[in-house]
């Protein structure tokens, strides 16, 4: 082996490591530099957020202001400001001379005085308040007297004393003085200041009030902010001191910084993306309207928006866009699920079209047979409860009743007068708690009666389609309900041929087999016409694919005549509260009352429309079915009714108790992602990007059987959700609904869960929900009815057809009249087959069976909207004298303001013609305050109404009529509009038929 | 093969150090051993070479005639630890300024994540759990392991390799130490990091890691595959077959102990607690490849059951 080149030297003692050295501490600093770039500026991206929109903001600022100027000398120069103005100068002027009178008498005399004053004042001051402090705290009576005495000695002092003369010219007195004269001096001045200074801003209100009045115009007429505003918000972009803007809820210790980059959110300006360079982080928020009802201080960012408002990192982590933040930032599409967190107690919620369209969508497909979720079906709930209730009192009232007939036992053998008095004390008490219960128990019964009435499941009563049906139907309708009629709620269940036939069978044979009364062939084209204008098309539709026309909330009736048995639909359409009796139970009585409403038609009329009805159809051919009289296939059938829930909504015989099968969705949004099942599609999620709840439920609601995807299961054991064939948009408002489904980690008084009148508005809407009465009333501002939408009344003249729209209802009717008219709308026990107030509408309000609690909720909630409350005293009116009725009776009359012309009178001939309501329902039905602001401006009130405004003009401190007047009212000082309100309330029938009779002058 | 599932796993912050221990173990090792080999070159050369070996000492050390046989502390082994120290604070940096810490979401206690794994560290006990009672496993063995590592210097009979990397004086102990800590400890690591997925179920790598794998395992204990019923004869049969496994490990590990010249010396000069106490730990060390080995290859649960522990 050959040696080693150089044995003797060691390597470790000759070796220098100066180059590893080096090169290893060059690379340590450099570390140190990427260590410092990285804190200082790579990881505040905000910090060139703020630098950009600053640049940006500015130079929009800069464009902005002439714009603004030119605005503003545009409204400086309008005739209104300009005479504003020289009011204001005038004011001013004619103030000048006083005030500066006082301003010298002030500034130059009275306040020179006193501060001289003051001086001396207060030096004696507070050496009299240490004495005095002295003899507080001193010891013996002989002190406090030598150190009265001192007191006193001060006090009489003679202090020399240099004053400034009081009517400003600067003369300067020099005298000696005691302290109270020096002190009643200085009180004076000080009086006299604060008067002078009073009787300055006196001087000043009128032109204050000018002035005011000049801003406010200028605010009003100009768009945008004026120049000083905007020159207001360059400086302050000038003076930008680029840090974390951060929002801090100090009662949740919640924190945003979500403006560190998203400056202009909150900007007066309404920054567009163009405006700043197409930068779209920097526009303001799109709904200003929203943050001034939830001010960011307040409320936060990500309270409503979710993502991670503390981050600032980057977009990704800010937007909570990120694997282990459990509250992303929702999507555009489903932003309002932020919404849905506070106001889950309502339905209907102002500015939030996509989680209403939601929450009605999971009301009105019936989600919540299956699935329970907190607030639908609360009738169920609450009826539940209640009945708890009342067992619970019960028990007590039947323990209290044990403990009194003991007590009194026990008094009676009671040898000891006074334990007996306390055992027949006793004994009362008991009695009168038990009383208590009693009240309080028959206030739970009224509750019962009327949520049984209320609850109800959501689909038809299956139980009656032995009556209703046809029966080889039965089998086609359970295969795809959307083949026979695309739309209905009834989901496509993925039912296999056999398990159609079980089901038809059990419910077939568990059906009520009744007899109905049989009914004659109506005329079906006159029942057609009744149809179309009775109000059937605001809830329920007719044709098919483009020609459909009528309301989306119930049933398309296009094919309705091959499913129907006549008679049934005759009693349907007559009263939908009538069901046959169940001989086996004996139950007359329906579970709940229908939806479907009772239009109080007439015989004849019903007859027309349901021969109408069944000349709806196709030749569908439809094959026998004499399996569904098979008995054991109906005994396999009920257990596949319980699989797949079909009690869930409808009313199945030997089913009423049936629990609910689906997955309860409350709080669906706020379960882990991991127990959403995704089955074998997670990693497919994950790597497109839709593992989480957003991609888990649009998926779910498109195809129910979605995530069996390539599993092998046995047919009963595979997902069981029926297929609703839901549009891509409900599939966005269910999702977004569902979103916000969460547990909100928000403090509770963040939620929205008032208790006063806007309770009972929350409360209305569910109604209102239930029972489309948007499908024919306009309720919220801008609301589309489905009449609105039917050929029909595209014509003008049946525009006035339309059903009343009801944005002020509340402020306009009677809230007991309002009742009476939700109980009956006839308004009459007799004469049912009309309207009660607007005889003259096809349209009908139907009666629908409400419950008292449903009704009283109804009239609160119209109340509630209008900020009326429930209790309504009558003003008292002033009676009309002769004169005032007969000049009331001429304006009626007057051809200018055609009053008879429009509303009804009674007289049938007449009435065919009206448009409006009689004017004798008026003092039970309407509010007088809420009539006057009618009669002077309608179109404020009710937009596009068909009566006329500018009825009155203003004069003065009254409203005259504008049309000519006749001669008699020269000399009539009092106010028109109101006389008409009067003459109106206290109308007779005698005096209008007098008035028909006397036709327009 | 699914690359992207042997991304996540490799590119998870928790992840680095063990891509970082699997890669720089091995280059140590390396290392150690290609000092080792020249030194043991070296130390052949002078064995042969009288004139320059140094026999201070009763065997031969690598030190050539110029080299210092001791240098102060200052500069020569304070210059080394200071660039060790610079390389390490730059490898640092670096890696906290690019790799954030690896911090997810909150805790839900109604919410366990699967997998749930130990830190990196303690993957290795993890991994052992699937194999031994939770007692053996988390209780006996790591102590052994902490009493065994404190105990080396007092079995360690052989005086040579002080100061130097060498091979061929230090066989047994190199073995021992590269059985223990590479093969089994590293080993386990890496397999708790990489291989374990959920349900602590065996993915081999690139495999993707399916929540929804269903496997059929049925493990049994030893006597149930014999088919012995009685609780009395299958204790007192367990107990049989793992004093035959210590008898025959400790055969073997003697056998290993006497089979050069030079071990034979060293163990004359061992005593018999230092010989028992060495025995025990090898025996235990091997004990866990060995219940690897039979849960893994032949499914068996349980070799010795008794109402009180199950080995």
């Amino acid at each position: 082996m050959p040696k080693p080149a150089a044995p003797d030297i060691d390597p470790v003692v000759t070796k220098s490591l100066s180059v590893p050295l080096l090169v290893s501490t060059l690379i340590l600093t450099l570390t140190l530099v990427w260590g410092i770039y990285d804190e200082v500026y790579a990881m505040r991206p905000w910090k060139r957020f703020q630098a950009d929109f600053v640049e940006l903001y500015s130079s929009h600022l800069a464009k902005l202001k002439p714009e603004q100027a030119a605005k503003e000398k545009a409204v400086k120069e309008s005739a209104e400001y300009q005479d504003l103005q020289q009011q204001l100068e005038a004011a001013e002027a004619e103030a000048r001379q006083r005030m500066e009178e006082i301003d010298k008498v002030v500034n130059r005399g009275v306040t020179p005085r006193l501060l001289t004053a003051r001086q001396t004042f207060q030096v004696i001051k507070s050496e009299v308040d240490a004495l005095t402090y002295q003899i507080e705290v001193a010891s013996s009576d002989s002190a406090k007297q030598s150190l009265r005495d001192d007191i006193a000695a001060i006090k009489d002092r003679d202090v020399e004393i240099t004053l400034v003369a009081e009517d400003g010219s600067g003369e300067i007195t020099t005298a000696p003085m005691k302290f109270a004269v020096l002190e009643a001096e200085y009180l004076r001045l000080q009086n006299k200041r604060v008067e002078m200074q009073a009787e300055r801003a006196k001087l000043l209100e009128s032109a204050g009030q000018i002035r005011a009045k000049r801003d406010a115009y200028q605010a009003n007429q100009l768009a945008g902010l004026n120049e000083q505003q905007v020159d207001g918000l360059i400086a302050k972009m000038d003076n930008f001191g680029v840090d974390i803007k951060q929002i801090h809820l100090n009662d949740s210790d919640w924190v945003d910084r979500c403006e560190s980059c998203h400056l202009g959110i909150r900007e007066p300006v309404e920054i567009k993306a163009e405006d700043v360079g197409g930068r779209a982080e920097f526009i303001s928020h799109p709904s200003p309207d929203l943050l001034k009802i939830h001010n960011p201080d307040e409320f936060g960012c990500s309270t409503c928006h979710n993502g991670n408002g503390r981050a600032t990192r980057s977009a990704v982590k800010g937007h909570g866009r990120h694997k282990f933040w459990l509250w992303p930032m929702w999507q555009k599409e489903n932003v309002q699920a932020g919404c849905q967190q506070c106001h889950a107690r309502e339905v209907i919620t102002e500015q939030a079209n996509v989680l209403n369209k939601g929450r009605t969508l999971f009301l009105n497909k019936g989600c919540w047979g299956c699935h329970r979720f907190e607030g639908f079906d609360k009738e169920s709930d609450d009826l539940a409860q209640v009945q708890q209730h009342m067992s619970i009192i019960a028990d007590q009232k039947s323990a209290n009743e044990k403990e009194r007939r003991e007590s009194i036992a026990a008094g009676d053998t009671e040898q000891d007068t006074d334990k007996a008095d306390a055992l027949y004390k006793r004994a009362e008490l008991l009695t009168l708690r038990s009383a208590k219960l009693d009240a309080e128990y028959d206030a739970l019964v009224v509750d019962e009666v009327s949520l049984v009435q209320e609850a109800r499941k959501f689909g038809p009563n299956l139980k009656e389609i032995k009556v209703k049906l046809r029966k080889e139907w039965v089998p086609v309708w359970l295969k795809n309900p959307h083949d026979f009629r695309p739309g209905t709620k009834m989901p496509e269940f993925r039912l296999l041929d056999d398990e159609i036939q079980k089901i038809s069978a059990y419910l077939w044979q568990n059906a009520i087999d009744g007899k109905l009364q049989a009914h004659p062939q109506g005329d079906a084209a006159k029942g057609e016409e009744l149809f179309g204008t009775r109000g059937c098309l605001g809830c329920h539709s007719m044709g098919e694919g483009d020609d459909t026309q009528g309301g989306t909330f119930s049933a398309n009736l296009t094919r309705v005549g091959e499913k129907s048995n006549y008679d049934y639909l005759v009693r349907w359409i007559n009263n939908p509260a009538d069901v046959t009796p169940d001989p086996e139970t004996g139950e007359t009585a329906s579970h709940g009352i229908p939806v479907m409403p009772s239009l109080r038609l007439s015989m004849p009329e019903v007859r027309d429309v349901a021969s109408y009805l069944m000349t709806k159809k196709t030749d569908a051919p439809y094959a026998a079915a004499d399996f569904m009289d098979d008995p054991q296939m109906a005994k396999e059938g009920l257990t596949l009714i319980r699989h797949y829930g079909c009690a869930g909504c409808h009313e199945i015989r030997g089913l009423e108790e049936e629990g609910r099968i689906g997955t309860e969705l409350t709080l669906e949004g706020s379960k882990p992602v991991e127990r959403l099942d995704f089955a074998l599609l997670g990693h497919e999620a994950e790597a497109e990007g839709w593992y989480n709840h957003k991609g888990f439920f649009e998926r779910k609601l498109k195809d129910p059987a979605f995530y069996d995807q390539g599993k092998v299961k046995a047919h009963l054991e595979q997902l069981r959700m029926p297929n609703f064939h839901l549009s891509d948009d409900d599939i966005t408002a269910l999702t977004t609904f569902l979103l916000g489904a969460v547990d909100t980690t928000l403090p509770e008084h963040y939620r929205y869960q008032p208790e006063d009148d806007r309770r009972f508005v929350q409360e209305g809407w569910w109604i209102v929900r239930r029972y489309n009465c948007v499908g024919c009333h306009q309720i919220s501002f801008g609301g589309r009815t489905s009449l609105m939408g039917v050929p029909l009344y595209q014509d003008p003249d049946w525009k006035e057809q339309l059903p009343p729209q009801l944005y002020t209802q509340g402020a306009r009717v009677q809230p007991d009249w309002l009742l009476g008219f939700l109980e009956n709308p006839a308004l009459s026990e007799t004469d049912i087959h009309r309207n009660g107030i607007r005889t003259y509408l096809h349209a009908r309000m139907p009666t629908f069976n409400f419950s008292e609690r449903q009704i009283l909720k109804l009239s609160q909630f119209f109340m509630a909207r209008s900020s009326q409350s429930m209790t309504y005293v009558a003003p008292d009116m002033e009676p009309l004298t002769a004169t005032e009725q007969q000049l009331a009776r001429q304006l009626f009359q007057s051809r200018a303001a055609p009053c008879l012309k429009c509303h009804m009178t009674g007289n049938p001939a007449r009435d065919l013609r009206a448009t409006a309501p009689n004017f004798l329902t008026a003092s039970s039905r309407l509010k007088a305050d809420w009539t006057y602001r009618w009669m002077l401006e309608p179109a404020k009130i009710a937009p596009g109404t068909a009566m006329p405004s500018e009825l009155f003009r203003q004069d003065g401190d009254r409203w005259v009529f504008s049309g000519p007047l006749p001669a008699s009212f020269s000399g009539y000082e009092k106010d028109h509009a109101d006389l008409l309100v009067r003459y109106m309330f206290q109308l007779t029938p005698a005096e209008l038929s007098r008035l028909v009779a006397g036709g327009v002058q | 093969m699914d690359w992207h599932q042997l991304w996540t796993i490799l590119s998870l912050p928790d992840n680095v150090p063990i891509i970082g221990l699997m890669i720089v173990i091995p280059f140590y090792t390396w290392y150690a051993f290609r000092q080792a080999f020249a030194n043991d070159r070296l130390i052949e050369q002078l064995e042969a070479d009288p004139e320059m070996a140094k026999t201070h000492h009763r065997k031969t050390q690598p030190f050539l005639k110029g080299w210092a046989r001791e240098v102060h502390v200052w500069p020569y082994l304070l210059r080394i630890e200071f660039l060790a120290a610079i390389i390490v604070t730059a490898i640092l940096m670096v890696w906290s300024i690019t790799l954030d810490a690896p911090l997810e979401e909150p805790a839900n206690p109604t919410l366990t994540m699967n997998p749930s794994k130990a830190p990196w560290y303690f993957l290795g006990l993890q991994e052992m759990l699937v194999y031994f009672d939770p007692w053996i496993a988390g209780v006996v063995m790591p102590t052994l392991i902490i009493v065994g590592l404190i105990a080396i210097p007092y079995i360690d009979t052989n005086p040579l390799g002080n100061g130097y990397y060498t091979y061929k004086q230090r066989r047994f102990a190199i073995w021992t130490y590269l059985s223990g800590f590479i093969i089994l400890w590293c080993v386990m690591v890496v397999i708790g990091t990489l291989i374990r997925g959920p349900g602590w179920m065996w993915f081999w790598p690139g495999q993707t890691w399916d929540h929804n794998k269903l496997v059929f395992e049925v493990n049994r204990d030893l006597h149930e595959i014999i088919g012995i019923t009685d609780p009395l004869i299958y204790g007192i049969f367990g107990f049989l077959v793992v004093a035959g496994f210590v008898v025959l490990t400790g055969f073997a590990v003697h056998k290993l102990l006497t089979m050069t010249e030079f071990n034979r010396k060293i163990l004359d000069r061992m005593t018999l607690l230092q010989y028992l106490t060495m025995q025990l730990l090898l025996i235990t060390m091997v004990g866990l490849p060995a219940k690897m080995a039979a849960r893994l290859l032949f499914r068996i649960k349980y070799v010795w059951v008794t109402p009180w522990f199950n080995v």
